[in-house]
């Protein structure tokens, strides 16, 4: 992998192309969701022609190929296909309706929003999977809406917030145990990291219950359904597969799980026919044409990343910025903006992954860096408006993802947060730093 | 070793649901989802036929390795790509074009053999049945609709073609597998491959005139329009695809040249606006249901096989087998018999390849039996149970694209049961030549 600026063109053409597309077609009759494919259509184009002169073309080819079947992405693909026959189903037998209903009556509206985004982030640590945790929830919050008159935008963006902070935990949780191996003191580190999370996530907290006293609470609210037994058992599924998370089971088989119950549940009311259920396997995956989207998306994105990656655009980028700010001191912001960066061009599910391989190799690291490894991915994971979080979330919410910018407070103050504790550990090290040259000469 | 026949039973549970919902509802709405919901149903079962000290996540770790191998994936790009390809040229009208130009200079009386040998050629250059059955059935359909031929008889004709040239490429997936395991020269295979091939290819030919001209006789033309400049500028994109397989360039190169061929043609003859172009890059995927269908069954399909194959299932099947070899007769049959029943749990060949190819090889060198010979059996007996498998992706795919019901194929898959019978002929005739 030798550094190479050519390398990083695709990225750059993505970029370029998806922005452009915005632009010209941006009024609201023109369907977007096709926007990111075409682009990476494009990109993928040019960067088959940024492979070194030398190699076949069919060899470019088995790079871009093997990009694409990697087990963490199939695994991706294999869940966003599950969650939405889950839901679909959910839809089909009125589970949905009733677990609406339920919520409604157990949570307090004026708590609705904290609400749902401790759920979200429960459910997200738990399965430690954010997208597959935003397919799951959507439809039973563009409901709750729907029923409360609440701003969609908002509690779009709640739940992403949410289902983001839960796997920044639960990578938290996973790296606690790969760092033991790397003799890094992992306390301190999980110490470091909780310290720069926890005052975002209080702070998230607080905005919400303050953003849910502003909205008036409607009338019609009173004219809810009252809870019948037949709704508590339509709800079950959905506490089954909770439930099912917290016992640290794949992803996988709680949504397999969640389909074969609430089909049997949907037979037993007679909701759907055998017949539907059958189809309904494959036809509630197709029926939802955003989820069908993405799951291609992620297919070819992460094959143009490999690409990028095995002609060394990441390299490209390293080195440039490690020539740059040669001063120790500001290894730290060496290393927030090569996150921000990396993740900007290559804003995938596994960019999170790549970006820790390089750190580790490039010993920039003091012991805390790794939290901003940890750290950095999920707060631009949670910004761009092209990762497939965002994408999906607001195609199924079917509003644009820029209205969900302004509500990503956890994101923002995780940013803050992040910044200021870089300013702090910096100006410590630094006093530390000149501590140690004075005792070295004493 | 866990050798029980319970391992087995996932593959069988696919089938059986599989066939048992094409009997119980015979409408069209659950022909095109009744593979997905018998893997669905088969993976469910499979998830239980572990063995017990294994705990669930390392269970569908082994399946998600099944479903991310490269071939797979590639499989999938193919089945997107193409179905693109072919949406575009719709949309351009370089397929009514094509079909034009076809009909000129096509004889009637030879449309069935010229569809056959098109989808051999280009099969064999590229080496990818699926990609081909993809890329010609909707321009052979057009074909047919103009004389008036059953789609039946058509797209079993076109898997027939492709099948026979997958078989034959030097560059397909199975064959390079069969001979890498076997370790068998290219050209011995080869050679022995046509002999076998040879006289079910001549059989199908023959055939399939004979079939033709029985029909021409009350074919009519519906107002062939004459040939047009325009005509030949829009086959373009597909004769360049042609051009660029022939040269041997990987399949998703090949789609990928004639995806942006077509739609540029298609922006300069005002054929659609440049928005309507970029949302065909996905819609075109999208709007042909039974792609995203067969795309989603490839992937789960080989999750199961993997499965199957993690759990041993197929030992039991050996085992069975490879205690009753005791000389070459009793080899070939048996090298025969493993890859079928693979073949009919898995219902892909190049993955049914890659778990019998060892197997094989064993079996061969227990019995002195010559490697490109055992390379040779394994291939040509994957392609006969590949090409006459209701719910094999080749079948599936030419009978949606058709609209009729897989099933309806397998009487004219005449080429198949040719090659089952020369396959017979000659492991019998060496037997007897040995004696």
């Amino acid at each position: 992998m030798k550094p190479n600026f050519l390398a990083l063109l695709p990225c750059v053409v993505f970029l370029i192309i998806f922005g452009l597309l915005n632009i010209i077609y941006g009024s609201d009759c023109i369907s977007r969701e096709n926007f990111p494919i075409f682009a990476a259509f494009v990109a993928l184009i040019v960067s088959i022609f940024t492979f070194k002169k030398g190699i076949p073309f069919n060899e470019r080819i088995e790079v871009f190929i093997e990009g694409s079947s990697q087990l963490m992405l199939v695994h991706t693909c294999y869940i966003f296909f599950l969650t939405t026959i889950f839901t679909a189903i959910l839809a089909e037998t009125s589970c949905l309706g009733s677990m609406t209903n339920l919520i409604l009556h157990v949570v307090s509206i004026n708590f609705i929003l904290p609400t749902i985004f401790l759920m979200t982030s429960l459910f997200s640590y738990a399965v430690s999977m954010s997208i597959g945790t935003i397919a799951l929830f959507m439809p039973i919050i563009i409901k709750i809406s729907a029923c409360t008159g609440l701003n969609l935008p908002m509690i779009t963006a709640t739940v992403v917030c949410g289902s983001i902070f839960g796997e920044n935990l639960s990578t938290l949780a996973n790296s606690m145990t790969t760092i033991q191996n790397n003799n890094i003191d992992n306390v301190k580190n999980i110490f470091f990291n909780i310290k720069i999370i926890f005052p975002a996530f209080a702070s998230t907290i607080i905005i919400l219950i303050y953003q849910n006293s502003l909205i008036t609470i409607p009338t019609y609210l009173d004219l809810l359904p009252a809870i019948s037994p037949s709704d508590i058992i339509k709800a079950l599924p959905y506490l089954f597969i909770f439930y099912l998370a917290l016992t640290g089971l794949d992803f996988i088989i709680i949504m397999v799980l969640g389909i074969m119950m609430t089909l049997i549940i949907g037979l037993y009311f007679n909701h759907i026919t055998d017949l539907t259920a059958i189809n309904i396997i494959f036809d509630g995956f197709y029926h939802s044409k955003t989820m069908v989207n993405v799951f291609i998306l992620i297919l070819l994105l992460s094959g143009l990343s490999t690409i990028i990656i095995h002609n060394g655009g990441v390299e490209y980028l390293i080195e440039k910025l490690k020539h740059k700010i040669a001063h120790t001191n500001y290894n730290k912001f060496t290393l927030f903006c090569l996150a921000t960066f990396v993740n900007t061009l290559i804003a995938i599910i596994i960019s999170g992954q790549f970006v820790k391989k390089t750190y580790l190799t490039h010993d920039l690291i003091p012991e805390e860096a790794s939290c901003f490894v940890d750290i950095k991915p999920c707060v631009l994971q949670g910004m761009l408006p092209y990762i497939p979080q965002l994408i999906l979330a607001s195609s199924m919410a079917n509003i644009s993802f820029m209205s969900l910018l302004p509500h990503l407070y956890y994101q923002y103050l995780l940013i803050i947060c992040l910044i200021i504790t870089i300013l702090w550990t910096t100006t410590n090290n630094n006093q530390s730093c000149k501590l140690q040259h004075s005792n070295g000469k004493k | 070793m866990n050798t029980k026949f319970i391992v087995l039973l996932p593959g069988i549970i696919f089938s059986f649901v599989f066939l048992l919902l094409n009997i119980l509802y015979t409408n069209t709405v659950i022909r095109e989802n009744s593979p997905i919901f018998a893997a669905f149903i088969a993976i469910i079962v499979a998830i239980f036929t572990f063995q017990k000290k294994e705990i669930f996540n390392k269970r569908i770790e082994v399946f998600i390795e099944g479903s991310s191998q490269l071939i797979v994936i590639h499989m999938c790009y193919i089945i997107f790509l193409s179905t693109i390809f072919t949406t575009i040229l719709e949309c351009t009208g370089s397929m009514a074009s094509i079909v034009n130009i076809c009909l000129h200079i096509i004889p009637t009386s030879f449309i069935l053999p010229g569809m056959f040998l098109g989808s051999l050629i280009f099969a064999f250059t590229l080496g990818t049945s699926l990609g081909v059955i993809a890329a010609f059935m909707a321009i052979s359909l057009n074909l047919s609709h103009h004389v008036g031929l059953n789609p039946s008889l058509v797209a079993a004709t076109i898997v027939c073609g492709s099948i026979v040239g997958e078989n034959l490429s030097i560059l397909s997936d199975a064959n390079i597998i069969s001979r890498k395991i076997t370790g068998s020269s290219m050209i011995q295979k080869f050679l022995l491959d046509i002999k076998i091939i040879l006289p079910a290819l001549l059989g199908t030919i023959i055939l399939l005139t004979y079939k033709n001209n029985l029909i021409t006789t009350n074919m009519h033309f519906e107002n062939l329009s004459a040939l047009s400049w325009l005509d030949f500028i829009k086959s373009i994109p597909y004769i360049v695809a042609f051009y660029l397989g022939l040269i041997g360039l990987d399949i998703i190169i090949v789609m990928v040249s004639g995806i942006i061929l077509a739609l540029t043609i298609g922006i300069c003859l005002h054929d659609f606006t440049m928005l309507t172009a970029i949302n065909l890059l996905f819609d075109g995927f999208y709007n042909t249901k039974d792609m995203v269908n067969l795309f989603i069954l490839v992937v789960l399909l080989s999750g199961l096989t993997a499965m199957i194959k993690h759990n041993q299932g197929f030992e039991y099947l050996i085992i069975k087998i490879k205690n009753r070899v005791t000389n070459k007769f009793h080899a070939r049959i048996a090298i025969f018999l493993v890859i079928t029943m693979i073949n009919i749990t898995i219902a892909i060949n190049t993955l049914s390849i890659l778990i019998a190819g060892p197997i094989a090889t064993q079996i061969s060198n227990d019995s002195n039996l010559d490697s490109s010979e055992a390379a040779s059996l394994l291939n040509i007996s994957s392609c006969v149970s590949q090409g006459l498998l209701p719910y094999t992706p080749q079948l599936l795919l030419a009978a949606s694209m058709a609209q009729v019901s897989a099933i309806s194929l397998l009487p004219y898959l005449y080429y198949q049961y040719f090659l089952a019978i020369s396959l017979f002929v000659f492991i019998a005739w060496k037997k007897k030549s040995a004696q």
